[in-house]
């Protein structure tokens, strides 16, 4: 778990970061968002212990970056968005770097590392150097660097930057394997639409402060359904919160907005409706996307 | 095994390069061994030592953090789960392993002419002395690399040639400083046999000492503190807190080492004077180190803010926690000044060869804490060389170029720098209000103001 507590970080000419306060849940992946300058990477290098707040706490699975910065660092992972590799080493040995500089030893060393470089697709490339591969592949041995020692948190800055749409589509499946495997991902990314795969929550950064002060679950009310009448209907919004199983109903005109428990109800919301003799026209599953989720909260806090 | 040390073996040792080291060394040491005489051989294989493991080996030490930021992989390492002492070997044997290579093989054969000219007592001092100046130089080199990667500086070329001639000058001072204990030396040989430091005993704290065995003892002390130096700038590389006792102990032995010195045992006997002498004398160094740690310092606004905040809430533990280096070094100076103005005579009359009176010792410490002030205001906020050499320019306005403009004027020189004046409470008198009116501009700056939390 990571527990962000009144962050302060401040440059000589601005406040970077302005009391940010949040918790993220173990096995979670949170999204990280926010124009840029917001202050996202800075809270990251924090959250990674890679630079000291002016004040404030953060917790690492208990551990304070203040008083145990290196063994969080044993634990944990950061991938910036400008990242380099050791070019003259081969992608085994880079590897192998990674996985005895984060104190495995022995015969754990060559498990992980076929491990990583299975999960990240490099096993047939263990002989290549690291300068040879093209710019996606770096990327999955940096990502592979980054998870060999199997750390608890992984934290990655714009991690599909320069991807094709191919290696997006694996990469999001890693950050589904990896937090199935029991890992903490924090994503940041410009691109809402990519984040939407995996991320089950998301933290908007915006002039140094987190919008709203917390994360905003992502997969909670995120499907939705829609009805359309043939005509607007005076009572129709009581009649649907009436319904076993509805959670919440908006309405304008003849189109209401309708939350579900599980979707397995809809059989029966759509049965009852037609039961009670409105004449339905439509009734369609809809999806808020994170880019509306995203509008939504900035739009609040404005 | 050390990871740091695997990878460096992975990437600075391959075959080529381990292939082309061992043969040019060799067919060097072999022309320079075959006519058979040793002390030619071994002057061959002096200088080749110096060629390979203090001129190259510090170019690869200062290079071996400043590539890493450059390559973009020093956060990945920041982010390992190497100790920082781990790391500083790693780095420090790992990049000058192919130096350390061809210096062994250089070294056999000065180890072989030792023994043969002096027997087994100059075998262990050559040996103890080339691997320590090897040794030194080039973590002196690392040092200033992480210093500099600590204040966020440019790395080019020209600024690793910097890190370089850092470990450069060190060797430089020990060999020398080794030569004036040594008959048959490089240097005399090239003057004809005429040092005039040459040295046949050392007086330290009323003792007599061999100065090879003097120099012997120096140099794995002072290897030992270099050593940690860089242990200490990398665990604050790797975000490790440092508290202040280590620095606090290397100033106390920097302060005791340089006051054992007896340079005055001919001209003084009073125990008091004596002991006034050597406060002078530890109280220089550490202000040299003073001067030395405010240039090379981090000065980050932020981190004197928090200063400021943590002096206005009264945390004196935190504050004293993070107090800047040279700040510590400052407080000793003026412990040692104090000593002195409490030891040493108002009336110097009589006295030859001495450093001056307490007026001008306490004239000294405003000046030096000026002189700070100089540092803070040229170098707060700023990144890069340019606010030293600003720095460094105004100090050498004030000690030169101004005392120069005004020599006509009688006395004039009381203003810039220490000096005997009548009356005497003037010179001390200009310099704290040049320190205190310093310090004061300082403190105003509106970039040091705490900022409320929203």
């Amino acid at each position: 778990m990571i527990e962000v507590r009144n962050l302060v970080y401040e440059y000589p000419n601005k406040r970077a970061l302005d009391g940010v306060s949040l918790t993220i849940e173990a096995g979670s992946i949170t999204a990280l968002v926010g124009p840029n300058g917001a202050g996202k990477t800075t809270l990251m290098r924090c959250l990674a212990a890679l630079e000291m707040p002016y004040s404030g706490e953060v917790r690492i699975n208990g551990l304070d970056t203040r008083q145990s910065p290196r063994e969080i660092h044993e634990n944990l992972s950061f991938l910036p968005d400008f990242f380099g590799l050791y070019d003259s080493l081969s992608v085994k040995r880079c590897l192998t770097f990674a996985a005895r500089s984060h104190g495995l030893s022995g015969k754990a060393v060559d498990i992980a590392v076929d491990k990583a470089a299975e999960r990240v697709g490099l096993t047939e490339r263990m002989k290549q150097k690291a300068a040879e591969l093209s710019r996606g592949l770096r990327q999955r041995l940096a990502i592979g660097q980054a998870i060999v020692h199997e750390p608890n948190v992984i934290m990655l800055d714009e991690p599909a930057s320069g991807l094709d749409p191919d290696a997006r589509r694996s990469l999001s499946a890693l950050f589904l394997e990896l937090k199935a495997s029991g890992l903490t991902l924090i994503v940041s990314s410009h691109i809402l639409s990519e984040l939407e795969d995996y991320s089950g929550s998301m933290i908007i950064i915006q002039d140094g402060l987190v919008v709203g002060g917390q994360a905003v679950a992502l997969t909670e009310n995120r499907i939705s359904y829609l009805v359309e009448l043939a005509a607007p209907v005076t009572g129709f919004d009581g009649f649907l919160e009436g319904l076993p199983g509805v959670t919440r109903v908006t309405s304008e005109g003849a189109l209401s907005q309708i939350w579900l428990d599980t979707p397995a109800q809809r059989a029966a919301i759509v049965k009852a409706i037609v039961g009670a003799g409105h004449q339905l026209c439509g009734f369609s599953e809809t999806k808020r996307t994170l880019e509306q989720t995203y509008l939504e909260e900035t739009g609040k806090k404005r | 095994m050390n990871p740091e040390l695997l990878r460096n073996i992975w990437v600075e040792l391959t075959e080529r390069r381990l292939t082309l080291m061992i043969v040019i060394v060799a067919c060097v040491l072999l022309v320079a061994i075959s006519p058979g005489q040793w002390s030619s051989a071994s002057f061959t294989a002096e200088l080749l030592f110096y060629a390979v493991v203090v001129v190259w080996g510090t170019r690869c030490a200062a290079q071996s953090v400043v590539e890493e930021i450059s390559t973009k992989t020093w956060d990945s390492q920041r982010l390992s789960a190497i100790r920082p002492w781990t790391m500083v070997w790693g780095k420090l044997l790992g990049s000058t392993m192919l130096a350390w290579i061809g210096g062994i093989m250089c070294l056999a054969v000065i180890m072989i002419s030792a023994f043969r000219a002096g027997g087994t007592e100059s075998l262990v001092n050559q040996t103890i002395y080339f691997l320590t100046i090897g040794l030194l130089s080039q973590a002196v080199a690392l040092l200033a690399s992480i210093v500099a990667v600590r204040r966020r500086m440019s790395h080019s070329r020209f600024d690793v040639f910097l890190y370089q001639l850092a470990g450069l000058i060190a060797a430089l001072l020990v060999w020398r400083v080794w030569q004036t204990a040594d008959p048959t030396s490089l240097f005399r040989s090239w003057t004809g046999g005429i040092d005039p430091f040459a040295v046949r005993e050392v007086w330290w704290w009323g003792g007599s000492f061999d100065p090879g065995t003097f120099y012997v003892a120096s140099l794995v002390a002072f290897v030992f503190w270099t050593l940690l130096g860089n242990y200490r700038v990398m665990r604050r590389e790797l975000q490790v807190q440092n508290g202040p006792v280590v620095w606090l102990c290397f100033i106390v032995f920097l302060a005791g080492y340089a006051g054992g010195f007896d340079f005055w045992r001919d001209y003084v006997r009073e125990s008091s004077f004596m002991i006034g002498m050597r406060a002078v004398q530890a109280g220089m160094t550490i202000a040299v180190v003073t001067y030395g740690m405010a240039l090379v310092e981090p000065k980050e606004v932020v981190a004197y803010r928090w200063l400021i905040e943590r002096f206005k809430r009264r945390q004196f533990i935190s504050l004293l926690g993070r107090f800047p280096a040279w700040g510590y070094a400052y407080l000793t100076v003026v412990i040692l000044g104090v000593i002195a103005i409490l030891m040493l005579p108002w009336t110097i009359a009589e006295k030859a060869n001495v450093y001056g009176g307490p007026m001008i010792v306490l004239a000294a410490l405003g000046f030096v804490l000026r002189d700070c002030a100089v540092f803070m205001a040229m170098g707060l906020g700023q990144v890069g060389k340019r606010s030293d050499i600003a720095a460094l320019a105004i100090l050498a306005l004030l000690y030169v170029f101004l005392p120069g403009m005004f020599a006509q004027v009688p006395g004039a020189t009381v203003a810039f720098y220490p000096s005997e004046h009548d009356p005497s409470w003037l010179n001390p008198l200009i310099a704290w209000t040049q320190a205190l009116l310093g310090w004061f501009l300082i403190l105003r700056r509106p970039d040091l103001r705490l900022r409320p939390q929203t």
